[in-house]
């Protein structure tokens, strides 16, 4: 049993920190990562549209790295799965029969 | 057959598409969101079509003596056409096997040796039988699939 962090943020009146600290100390430093794939394949499931994932994805990031939040593990993940997505976006646009 | 030759336009999409994300994805104030040093072991390949600007135009070296002077024309011959093959080979390696070698620089470095070889050594055979049968396909119109 680990005993819930997040207290000095939350006593500071900083909820959005105090609750990304809990849940980040849980998910031992992978709750954006998480966030993030989860986000895109839902949206990626329900629209079946690679464009609009990649540019919500792009917002996504930018706004992440503007963010107090940023972990270097999280940023190669949200790396990798964009280019990803961006070279099937091109794929398409070029190959597709 | 199919499947290896997108797999193949897809590789190359990908380098452009690491190219593009690292150079054109920038934050309010100009700064690129991702950096070189976090992106997973991709990495952007300006010089993509190098081999076939250099290594095409290189010399090959026949090893060797002749018996007599006349087997001179077949040598030079032999030479320009198993030459050619060979460069043109070495040139589209990149391109045959990029998407392997794109998986290998991501996660290859969190393997043990032994294991690194093993399974991208799988998968590049994997991929060339799938050359193997494009190849046959396009000899013999008939797919082995």
């Amino acid at each position: 049993m680990v005993n819930a962090t997040g207290w000095p943020e939350l006593m500071n009146g900083n909820l959005i920190v105090a609750a990304f600290t809990m849940y980040d100390d849980a998910f031992m430093g992978w709750t954006v990562a998480i966030l993030f794939i989860v986000y895109q394949f839902m949206l990626l499931l329900k629209t079946r549209n690679l464009t609009i994932s990649w540019v919500t994805g792009i917002f996504f990031a930018s706004l992440y790295a503007a963010s107090i939040f940023v972990k270097s593990m999280s940023v190669q993940i949200i790396f990798v799965l964009l280019v990803f997505e961006l070279a099937g976006i091109l794929y398409l646009l070029i190959w597709k029969d | 057959m199919k499947f290896v030759l997108k797999l193949m336009a897809l590789s190359i999409m990908l380098n452009f598409a690491v190219g593009i994300m690292l150079t054109a994805i920038v934050d309010a104030e100009g700064n690129p969101v991702f950096n070189p040093g976090n992106t997973f072991g991709m990495t952007y390949e300006e010089d993509y079509a190098s081999d076939f600007e250099s290594g095409m135009n290189s010399t090959v070296t026949p090893q060797g003596g002749l018996q007599n002077a006349g087997d001179a024309n077949y040598r030079v011959l032999d030479m320009m056409s198993i030459g050619f093959i060979g460069r043109f080979i070495a040139s589209i390696d990149k391109y045959m096997f990029g998407f392997v070698q794109v998986l290998e620089g991501m996660i290859g470095g969190t393997m043990i040796p032994r294991l690194r070889i093993m399974i991208f050594g799988a998968l590049r055979v994997l991929i060339t039988i799938g050359y193997i049968m494009g190849a046959f396909l396009l000899w013999a119109n008939k797919d082995l699939n």
